[in-house]
């Protein structure tokens, strides 16, 4: 899935432009970037949830769906009343895979909680199960960290590289610098005139986090 | 549904039969032509009142889940007031066309539907602009109706003037209503969601909020053009259930629509005879009614807090 000279912007207020790039499939790509850089209006663009101000998205027959960083639920609704409504066109062999997601997101037990009294840590694992369960080739996940504890960040980790291998693309945005080495084969760095890509091992060193992120130190 | 689910609804469902049975033959052997007034009369005005009790239920839920705001109804933005005031210058300007007045609030609830969708409904992501904008609107239009009404002397917020061609016209609507609902219903639950997790399941949003928004204010308006606004029944009915039952929107629907009806049923008994042969406003006794109702709810929400 390719991308040229995308441009962003609300109102008047550019966010980002002359954005180029590819995501590379059966890979995970991790964009870094600053706050209110633009990573999420950029997952947005790609989704083809919002409409770039120039520019082009190529999209080769394959679904796609984005993982918000931020979910509400607006009424009553039960873990697995959300969770049943990606599994509104799959084949009965899915369902077992369906409950190992479950299973590994410790969901089990909280299947007829009300999603909205949930921890903010439980919630994130509902939406990512949500996301993982999803019939799409592609996942976007907007810090799908968010939340997590030490123990559900593994098992997230664990899961990326297990649906990685069973031919799933993902794009995910982090605030995590060893996450993203550990996790990811390429890196993203937005900046407001351009999208600084490459292999991981070749674009994640001192100077580039250091000058992109704008720190002045890694400690 | 569990048991406890089932029994309220039982429990609702036979205290409405209850209060229609009650309603059609109390004091009624006092009267020399007693088949009469159950035709002419007690009959058109009970089934209206099983029609208000659907409408001010079923409107609170589907513009609380459409606009994603529970804690709204068509009373607070102003769809109810409209219709009102509609009425009130019709009876000042072309009172031979009142009788037509179920069709008339039917109408209004809808223009006045349209004219918050092409104004405040487009920043409903803004809570606090969507409730103070409508309040400003309702309370506008509910200004301008005492302005009206003031001299005229009109009152019209009881159910006891009921005729047949309002329930006529009222059936008529609801059946129009009914047919929007079957084509749209399945998607009640999905105003659960965000908007970004709709559009991903390309459900066309803006057409299904469209159709079920007119059911609301259709069925409030028409109403409302008889039984004058009630300020909070809808959200107090909805909320209650929904605290109650924790059940989702869909499932909901029953328990709020009975429940509205068994409130409006109430209201209207104690209007009609509890000062018997002097009838009280439907309206205020609705609202007086559900006071209590509206208490139980700030103290479940403050035990949650
Ligand atoms: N709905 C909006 N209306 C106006 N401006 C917006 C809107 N959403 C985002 N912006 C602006 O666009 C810029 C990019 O925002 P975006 O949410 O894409 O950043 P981000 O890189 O995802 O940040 P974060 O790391 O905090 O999630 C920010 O400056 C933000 O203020
Ligand atoms: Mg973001």
């Amino acid at each position: 899935m390719q991308f040229e000279e995308l441009e962003a912007s609300y109102g008047s207020k550019k966010v980002f432009s002359k954005i180029t790039g590819e995501i590379v499939r059966h890979n995970v790509t991790t964009i870094l970037g600053p706050n209110g850089s633009g990573k999420t209006t950029l997952m947005l663009m790609l989704a083809h949830l919002m409409k770039p101000t120039t520019g082009k998205i190529k999209l080769e027959n394959d679904s796609l769906f984005y993982l918000p960083q931020r979910s509400e639920v607006y009424d009553y609704m039960t873990v697995k009343q959300l969770l049943e409504i990606t599994h509104l066109e799959k084949a009965e062999s899915d369902i077992k895979q369906h409950n190992q997601i479950i299973a590994k997101l410790g969901l089990t037990k909280l299947l007829n909680n009300d999603i909205n009294s949930l921890s903010g840590g439980q919630q994130q694992r509902v939406w990512l199960a949500y996301a993982f369960l999803q019939p799409a080739r592609i996942l976007l996940l907007d810090e799908p960290l968010t939340y997590l504890d030490v123990k559900y960040q593994q098992v997230f980790y664990r899961m990326l590289v297990q649906e990685k291998s069973r031919g799933r693309t993902f794009l995910i945005s982090l605030h995590d610098i060893e996450f993203a080495r550990r996790c990811s084969e390429y890196v993203w760095f937005l900046t407001p005139e351009k999208l600084v890509t490459g292999k991981t091992d070749k674009i994640l060193i001192l100077e580039n986090i250091l000058h992109y992120l704008e720190i002045d130190s890694i400690n | 549904m569990t048991n406890k689910q089932k029994l309220s609804f039982g429990l609702m469902f036979s205290g409405c039969i209850f209060l229609a049975l009650f309603q059609l033959i109390y004091k009624i052997e006092s009267q020399s032509d007693w088949q009469l007034i159950i035709i002419q009369l007690r009959l058109p005005r009970l089934i209206f009142e099983l029609g208000t009790g659907l409408a001010i239920g079923l409107s609170a839920v589907l513009l609380a889940a459409t606009l994603r705001q529970p804690y709204l109804d068509g009373s607070m933005i102003g769809i109810a007031s409209g219709s009102e005031l509609t009425i009130a210058l019709i009876t000042v300007l072309i009172p031979a066309s009142l009788i037509y007045r179920v069709l008339i609030g039917a109408v209004a609830g809808i223009l006045c539907l349209l004219l918050l969708r092409s104004s405040i409904f487009k920043y409903h992501n803004r809570v606090l602009f969507l409730i103070i904008g409508g309040f400003c609107l309702a309370m506008f239009f509910n200004a301008l109706t005492t302005i009206l009404t003031e001299s005229s002397g009109w009152a019209g917020k009881s159910l006891a003037n009921v005729t047949w061609l309002d329930v006529g016209w009222l059936a008529l609507i609801t059946l129009v209503a009914i047919v929007f609902w079957q084509k749209n219903s399945r998607y009640l639950d999905y105003f659960a969601l965000p908007e970004l997790q709709t559009k991903q399941l390309g459900i066309d949003e803006a057409k299904v909020a469209l159709s079920l928004q007119l059911i609301a204010a259709g069925l409030l308006g028409a109403v409302t053009a008889v039984l004058g606004t009630v300020f909070f029944a809808g959200v107090v009915v909805n909320q209650l259930i929904r605290e109650y039952t924790h059940l989702g929107i869909a499932a909901r629907v029953p328990f709020v629509i009975v429940f509205s009806i068994l409130d409006v049923l109430l209201a209207d008994t104690v209007a009609h005879f509890i000062f018997y042969p002097t009838e009280l406003p439907t309206n205020a006794v609705l609202l007086v009614l559900l006071a209590p109702a509206f208490l139980m709810l700030l103290m479940r929400w403050s035990r949650a807090i």
